[in-house]
């Protein structure tokens, strides 16, 4: 059995990842009859693109031993800056631009406050966090903006049965796993991310990694608002406020090392689905809401202790 | 040994103070090529401090360093490597969580093509394979990760690291210490086996019987001071020991 799974390059984390995977959805398919259907599946992915993006960037930060927990207020943020452009006739194409922009001056905000001035990152995200959506809420003045246009009807739809979120999602996804693998760029975010000092040391910028891995988070961050106004169909400067520990939570059921330097990207991609379907499944058992935040909390816990048996933990 | 043997390195009465507590008074120092030379001294004796002015991380108050005659200004640690020297640190500056090649290659990896950077992961384990045999060292799989081997075998890799750059020297800060029996004579092996390759190297250990048994010179420090300089050969234990203390 051993052998098969090794032959299946399927690393021994990996592997317990996706059998927990499996064995939630095994589960939910005998409680509940609507679970293993075409249509709720497609849904459950559709709803996990947003997280997912986000979770992909986020995951290069924790690879970096850094965090970020302003991803859903950087969406927020751009979205918001995105509908007032477009509401006051500016093209969708040069809107898009600006928000992803938007984006990533967030991003550098967080990346030089960590690789430069050497902040906690969950300081900083945390600050950032409340700046940006305290902007976000100023300059929409606290409303909903809706936001229309083919282009956003297109990534919001299907192509060939399947939502355009999850081709974009699986992009990404496949992109940092090229990145991260084959690329030098690649080996600098595990080597920085295992022992800052032997990277320096061996001639890496240190900081420009750090820099760059917040770049990547808020970026991630800039895409998956795109994906949420196409899907909404408008903005709210309370995105993701009920959400805000998910993206971390998912990243961390991935069986990443929070230490920094372990993890693999397949693994946040399998924590998100089991993010998505443990919210899916409880919703169609109508399990009550504040029993289903009951549950996400004991998940973070339990998969934080797996990792701290692990010997990753904080140090 | 022959006299007239080449200098690769010579530290010339370099002095170095950090307020009133003199650290180096006085000392000279020089490195033959194809030699291993001892550096051994007490505690605080100065052991640290004159390799970090070698390496770039200090700067002497006083006094001149020459790399083969010529008269050298180490301000950085960047010079130093740019001058072939390597250091090989006593707290292993690897990164466990990478694979030996992966490290031996770590900050310039060989590249495929310059723009996205992808690296030739086939090309970087040949040339790892290739280094290790040169050193004799038993560790047949480049892609193992560096925290699935011993302390020993760790070691083992960092000096290959070391070796790696072509260095014209390696400084080797307490290579034996935290190490079993066992790997420590491995690991002394590997030093032996620079001197083949004929890479001078200066040997810093608490270990005296490391020091008798790899060494061709053996330099004394005591109150950063340069009490004594003596052929391996010519001296025993018991000297050094009266020279370190006494």
């Amino acid at each position: 059995m051993l052998k098969i799974i090794r032959k299946l390059n399927f690393s021994g984390e990996i592997f317990s990842i996706f059998l927990a995977l499996i064995i939630m959805c095994v589960f939910f398919s005998f409680t509940s009859p609507y679970f293993f259907t075409i249509k709720n599946i497609l849904n459950v992915i559709m709803n996990s693109s947003i997280l997912g993006i986000m979770a992909a960037g986020l995951f290069v930060s924790m690879v970096i031993g850094e965090i970020d927990v302003s991803q859903y207020s950087i969406l927020a943020l751009s979205t918001a800056v995105m509908a007032i452009l477009i509401q006051s006739g500016t093209g969708i194409g040069l809107a898009i631009t600006i928000s992803m922009i938007v984006a990533l001056i967030c991003g550098a905000i967080n990346g030089a406050s960590v690789a430069f001035l050497r902040i906690n990152p969950i300081i900083t995200t945390l600050g950032t966090m409340l700046i940006y959506r305290a902007i976000a809420y100023k300059i929409t003045e606290a409303r909903a903006m809706g936001v229309e246009g083919d282009f956003f009807s297109a990534v919001g739809g299907r192509f060939l049965g399947i939502p355009v979120s999850v081709y974009i999602m699986l992009s990404v996804y496949i992109i940092i796993y090229v990145a991260l693998k084959y690329t030098a760029y690649g080996k600098r975010v595990y080597a920085v991310g295992g022992n800052p000092q032997a990277s320096f040391i061996s001639g890496i910028d240190i900081r420009m990694v750090r820099f760059w891995g917040m770049m990547i988070s808020a970026m991630t961050a800039g895409l998956a608002g795109i994906i949420f106004v196409s899907q909404v169909g408008a903005t709210v400067p309370t995105a993701g406020n009920t959400g805000l520990m998910d993206v971390v939570t998912a990243v961390i059921l991935g069986g990443i090392s929070l230490s920094g330097g372990k993890g693999k990207i397949e693994g946040t991609l399998i924590g998100v689905f089991i993010l998505a379907v443990l919210s899916n499944g409880m919703v169609l058992l109508s399990v009550q809401s504040y029993y289903q935040m009951l549950v996400k909390g004991l998940v973070i816990l339990l998969a934080v202790y797996v990792d701290s048996v692990r010997g990753g933990g904080f140090k | 040994m022959a006299e007239d043997q080449k200098i690769i390195l010579e530290l010339k009465n370099i002095q170095k103070s950090f307020g009133s507590l003199k650290a180096l008074d006085d000392v000279s120092l020089d490195l033959k090529f194809g030699e291993v030379l001892g550096l051994v001294g007490d505690n605080a004796a100065g052991k640290s401090t004159l390799m970090k002015i070698l390496s770039g991380f200090y700067q002497a108050d006083k006094g001149s360093i020459f790399v083969e005659g010529k008269q050298v200004h180490i301000d950085l640690p960047k010079v130093s490597k740019r001058l072939g020297i390597e250091m090989v640190y006593q707290n292993l500056e690897l990164c466990s969580n990478l694979s030996v090649a992966e490290n031996l290659f770590l900050g310039r990896e060989i590249l495929r093509e310059p723009f996205f950077k992808f690296i030739n992961g086939k090309e970087m384990e040949s040339k790892t394979i290739e280094i290790l045999k040169k050193l004799k060292i038993d560790i047949s799989e480049p892609r193992k990760s560096v925290d699935k081997l011993s302390g020993g075998q760790q070691q083992a890799v960092a000096i290959s690291k070391a070796v790696s750059f072509n260095p014209k020297m390696i400084i080797l800060d307490e290579p034996t210490a935290n190490l079993a029996v066992k790997e420590i004579g491995k690991v002394l092996d590997i030093i032996t086996r620079l001197k083949e390759h004929g890479i001078p190297a200066i040997l810093i250990s608490h270990r005296l019987e490391d020091i008798f048994q790899v060494c061709d010179r053996i330099f004394v420090l005591r109150g950063g001071r340069r009490v004594a300089v003596h052929n391996t050969n010519e001296t025993n234990r018991d000297e050094i020991i009266r020279h370190m203390f006494l």
